[in-house]
């Protein structure tokens, strides 16, 4: 039973590990402390571990009454996070950015129609029909012709007005398919260049990634920054996040590989739809995978480039620009046509039956698309309102001067349920939009609050586990110190008590 | 109570945060109260949108009834008039047709007479031709046009004929159209003369045959038209009657619409005029908010474990 013979610098090596432990923890607080507001970045902490004891046992060499420890070394820095809330974060950022868009526009929308407030299609549809009124009244009465039409040409002004601001509105978001320049410069275009490169920077990360971590390191800022870039993807698109040995991600859309492992495997492309099917007046741009240009619309069900869709193409159940441009339409169009079928069958002022060039109140021109556009008001009548037929064919004769029922029905067109607006009278067809597109628009708006209290919850989650807290690496910064400076103490001891030795015993 | 990590870059998010969330509700109530209103878009409430809107509609079309409804009463009015002074015109001539019929009268008195009744045939065609805002009331669609010319002794009617379709409609209702003129021909008839002999119908008819009759001397014929007279004036005050249960029918539309305006009006209110003391409350409730977001922040902001190390 002897003691173990300890070598005489033995101890100074026991320090030194403490000391340069020490200053990989004090180092990783500085890196905390830099990037404590660095989007992303979750804090990193060192792991310890001991160092196998000394003497160290093995068949030949008796240990004796004990080992003694050789201090401590790094075994690896680490980062605190937690991918099941990163996870979950992404998914619900696709769901709250969806609403995004599509709660904005159908504001904007509604701030277009300026009801129930403004001077919008409704106030110009009654002072029509009102007008028409006072001309059944007053039908030889110039000043109510010609007061008659000019209400017909602000009711047509406000519609095409309107109509014109909703379109621009949607090509703006998905542009217009017989337009190419608008195709690339719409929304739609913007988020998936953005896209594109969000998916070019985390294949690249990936490749490095891998190659740090094939090597056992832990490449801790690299993946914060993929998971940043991950979390702005997912607010773009509806991605799903499957991890991959070495540390890496692959990225798909529905079914489609946008990204495996270090390869970027896809892209995505705008380009405007040629047609026929889907109709290009439903969904002007098609977004597809750039390798195959395959057509990507219907996997798109998140994020902000699902929520532009969503509001741009007429394909959803929900109010989109386009419903609400073809309601108006549908609105304007059969009011037009009734009226000019009165005017036709009428007898104007001088009693004479309209010939042609006088029988419509507002002209069609021949073409397709949405016929607002083609809409414009009968220059003719305007500029002489003698020509507007406020009287009857009365059994192929003019009653006279005094005749106004013609005007009398085109006023009572009010109170007409349509067949045309589904058995519904023009104000009552124009209400059921209004709501609808009001009910739409708040069930976006809470979607949207709700959702962005569901993601702000989740990131206070992550924020816990992930985010810095200054005070607490202040106290673990003087823990530290306080490690450091021991252990230099033990050095100095240990320097003394070699100096002793080696020039104080003889 | 388990104690959660919060970091350091949260605490001024979250701070960030509540401030903005507090500021945009306040902007929202400021709105409000300026404009007085509860709803800026149909998102605001949906339901009471589309009320509003079908209110607004229903008013509009009312407000433009009502002035139906006067212009109607005007014209109303104007008929009245002209049937009233008819009427007088009508006692006039019975009293006449039953002096002469008296026998005892001498040419000279004839002579009178038939002076007088040609002026009562001469203010009936003025009363004929009455016109209201510029507009002929007995002339049917031709408005344009007097009711009644004279040639020689015929008095012809020019209106539409009774026959066709002559009545001038005006909406009151959304579900209800009024009549508001009446046929010159019906009201006072027309007559021709020929070879002495007088043919049509109504007063112009019965006044002219009286004075054929006077200018005859005829005590007898002119003894049968006191109860032609009496007829005619019963059909008048007939005419009389109608334009009365028109205008009352009127009146009833129009305190029918008044009240229903009254009611309209209230509605609104009721959706879109803003609560003020309670909206005023919630401001200050939103202030307080508000404040407390800032100051609690700036207490969270000036505290840090570095203030304290040496």
């Amino acid at each position: 039973m002897g003691s173990v013979n300890i070598p005489t610098f033995f101890g100074m090596f026991t320090a030194r590990s403490a000391i340069a432990a020490a200053q990989a923890q004090m180092n990783t607080i500085n890196h905390n402390i830099a990037n404590a507001n660095t989007e992303g970045y979750s804090r990193q902490r060192v792991d310890l571990h001991q160092v196998g004891p000394f003497p160290p046992a093995t068949i030949s060499n008796y240990v004796g009454s004990g080992q003694i420890g050789a201090g401590v070394a790094v075994s690896d820095v680490v980062r605190t996070y937690d991918n099941f809330i990163d996870e979950q974060i992404r998914r619900q950022n696709s769901l709250q950015q969806y609403q995004q868009p599509i709660s904005n526009n159908l504001s904007y929308i509604e701030s277009i129609l300026g009801e129930p407030n403004g001077n919008g299609l409704n106030e110009a549809m009654s002072n029509f029909f009102n007008s028409a009124q006072a001309l059944s009244i007053h039908p030889d009465d110039l000043s109510a012709r010609t007061s008659f039409m000019l209400s017909a040409k602000t009711l047509l002004d406000t519609a095409q007005e309107q109509a014109q601001l909703l379109s621009a509105l949607r090509t703006n978001i998905v542009g217009d398919a017989s337009s190419p320049v608008s195709i690339s410069s719409s929304q739609v275009a913007i988020t998936v260049t953005q896209i594109n490169n969000d998916l070019t920077q985390i294949a690249n990360l990936n490749s490095q990634i891998m190659t740090a971590s094939v090597v056992g390191a832990t490449p801790n800022d690299l993946l914060d920054q993929r998971d940043k870039l991950l979390n702005d993807l997912s607010k773009k698109l509806n991605i799903t996040v499957t991890h991959q040995a070495n540390n890496m991600v692959n990225v798909s859309l529905g079914s489609n590989d946008l990204i495996r492992g270090a390869v970027l495997r896809d892209t995505l492309q705008v380009v405007a739809n040629p047609g026929p099917t889907p109709d290009p007046n439903d969904t002007p741009s098609l977004v597809q995978l750039a390798s195959t240009s395959t057509t990507v619309n219907s996997d798109i069900r998140g994020g902000s480039l699902g929520g532009l869709l969503s509001i741009g193409d007429n394909s959803s159940s929900s109010t989109s620009i386009r419903s609400v441009l073809e309601n108006m339409d549908t609105l304007f169009n059969e009011i037009a046509t009734q009226v000019n079928s009165l005017q036709a069958a009428g007898r104007d002022l001088s009693g004479n039956i309209p010939t042609a060039g006088n029988d419509a109140i507002f002209n069609l021109a021949a073409g397709t698309g949405l016929s607002i556009f083609r809409y414009s008001i009968n220059e003719n009548l305007l500029a002489d309102s003698t020509l507007v037929a406020a009287a009857i064919d009365d059994s192929g004769a003019f009653a006279g001067r005094g005749d106004g029922r013609n005007a009398l029905a085109i006023a009572q067109l009010a109170s007409t349920s349509l067949a045309g607006l589904g058995n519904f009278t023009p104000g009552g067809f124009f209400n059921n939009t209004v709501a609808r597109l009001g009910n739409d628009s708040q069930a976006a708006q809470r979607a949207s609050e709700r959702l962005d209290e569901v993601v702000k919850q989740l990131e206070q989650r992550r924020s816990s586990i992930r985010g810095v807290n200054l005070e607490e690496e202040m106290v673990d910064l003087m823990r530290f110190q306080r490690g450091f400076e021991a252990s230099a103490r033990v050095l100095s001891t240990l320097d003394k008590i070699i100096d002793l030795i080696i020039n104080g015993l003889f | 109570m388990s104690i959660t990590r919060v970091s350091s870059s949260f605490i001024i998010n979250q701070g960030v945060h509540a401030i903005q969330g507090n500021l945009s509700a306040l902007t929202r109530l400021q709105n409000r109260i300026s404009a007085g209103k509860n709803i800026f878009l149909p998102s605001d409430d949906p339901i009471n949108t589309s009320s509003l809107l079908r209110i607004n509609q229903e008013a509009n079309l009312d407000d433009r009834f009502k002035r139906n409804i006067d212009e109607a009463l005007g014209e109303m009015e104007a008929t009245n008039v002209a049937l009233t002074s008819i009427v007088e015109i009508t006692h006039r001539a019975r009293e006449i047709a039953v002096q002469a019929a008296n026998g005892t009268n001498g040419p000279e008195q004839y002579a009178a007479f038939k002076r007088e009744v040609d002026g009562l045939l001469n203010q009936l065609v003025a009363l004929g031709n009455s016109s209201y805002a510029g507009r002929q009331i007995f002339s049917g669609f031709l408005t344009d046009t007097p009711a009644f010319t004279t040639s020689g002794q015929d008095i012809i009617y020019n209106g539409t004929p009774n026959t066709a379709q002559f009545e001038r409609r005006v909406q009151i209702s959304q579900a209800s159209t009024i009549a508001i003129n009446l046929n010159g021909d019906d009201v006072l008839g027309n007559v021709a003369v020929a070879g002495g002999v007088a043919t049509g119908s109504g007063l112009f008819y019965v006044l002219t045959k009286l004075n054929l009759d006077i200018q005859n001397n005829d005590a007898t014929s002119i003894n049968a038209n006191i109860d032609l007279i009496t007829t005619e004036q019963a059909r008048i005050l007939g005419h009389v009657g109608t334009i009365g249960e028109r205008t009352k029918q009127l009146e009833m539309a129009k305190s029918r619409i008044e009240d229903r305006t009254i009611l309209q009006a209230k509605q609104t209110n009721n959706i879109q005029e803003l609560d003020m003391p309670k909206a005023i409350s919630d401001l200050n409730y939103r202030q307080t908010l508000y404040q407390a977001s800032l100051s609690s922040m700036s207490k969270l902001l000036e505290t840090s474990l570095l203030s304290f190390l040496r």
